[in-house]
């Protein structure tokens, strides 16, 4: 199931529509993981405050995707060009992997809230085949 | 038995109360057959799937995706037992349609998606808690006769 040339097109061609509000997308994907997922608050016992749009939640929602923005720059080769974030999921975080696919589904509903008409079906194929390739590439390293 | 707060029997009771089943139940099941393709092989008398334009066109399409709101209509109407609600679609299902039960789980969220879209920022965190719950104890019931 790897990229197409159509499917980075149609993943850049949205990328440029809603990169403006990726802090947006962030936080509030986050803040759906952390309600309809419970089990993922369990990685971040170390925050004061879990609950939607909270400070931490908003600071870390910036850093996932700024993550995901290095990812679309690098959409040619995402296993080669994830490596150095690899290794921090791998060795430092040990997020288990079955969460990227959780975080993707988020991303995906909050994506559809924010841009209903640009969220296509041709977009939300394309959009769920590069969060799973990016998540591949984030396993790498894992063992 | 599954327990049901009453916030969250509120909230799915408010996500069916805005669903158009027409228009919701054709984007979901024409999201399906574009974003997860393989679930085609399930419409072989549908007639034209070959791209999204003649997806959403597909009349066959269109009332299908009724069929399914309407499925889950009686979920809805029987929370605190649909497990034996769904008994006989399950067996349907199973027996007859022989449909992989992963599948159940990717319509489900194209239909959590079309719901986004059509709620937006009305389709909170807690909302969507509550109806992916609710989605659960459905895609569980429809598994139980798999055997």
């Amino acid at each position: 199931m790897s990229l197409s040339a159509k499917d980075k097109a149609a993943v850049k061609d949205l990328w440029a529509k809603l990169s403006g509000r990726a802090d947006d997308i962030g936080q509030d994907a986050l803040s759906r993981m952390l309600v309809v997922y419970p089990q993922t608050k369990t990685y971040f016992s170390h925050w004061k405050d879990l609950s939607p749009g909270s400070a931490p939640v908003r600071k870390h929602g910036k850093t996932v995707m700024s993550g995901v923005a290095e990812a679309v720059s690098k959409i040619d080769d995402l296993t080669s060009g994830l490596l150095n974030l690899s290794e921090l999921h791998a060795f430092q975080l040990r997020i288990d992997p079955a969460n990227f696919k959780i975080l993707s589904h988020n991303i995906l509903v909050v994506l559809a809230t924010m841009f209903p008409t640009d969220f296509t079906p041709e977009a939300h194929v394309a959009m769920d085949k590069f969060l799973c390739a990016l998540s591949l590439a984030l396993s790498e390293k894992y063992r | 038995m599954v327990q049901w707060k009453a916030e969250e029997r509120a909230a799915i009771q408010a996500v069916f109360a805005k669903l158009d089943y027409e228009s919701v139940g054709r984007e979901t099941l024409t999201r399906l057959l574009v974003v997860y393709p393989w679930t085609r092989r399930y419409f072989g008398g549908f007639g034209n799937l070959f791209n999204s334009e003649a997806i959403m066109a597909n009349p066959k399409v269109a009332a299908h995706g009724i069929v399914v709101l309407r499925g889950l209509e009686m979920a809805l109407k029987n929370m605190d037992d649909i497990k034996n609600t769904y008994a006989s679609l399950s067996e349907l299902h199973s027996e007859k349609l022989q449909v992989d039960p992963g599948n159940f789980q990717l319509l489900g969220d194209c239909l959590t998606v079309v719901i986004a879209t059509r709620m937006r920022t009305e389709f909170t965190p807690d909302i969507q808690a509550a109806w992916q719950k609710f989605l659960a104890v459905v895609v569980s019931a429809l598994r139980k006769q798999y055997n």
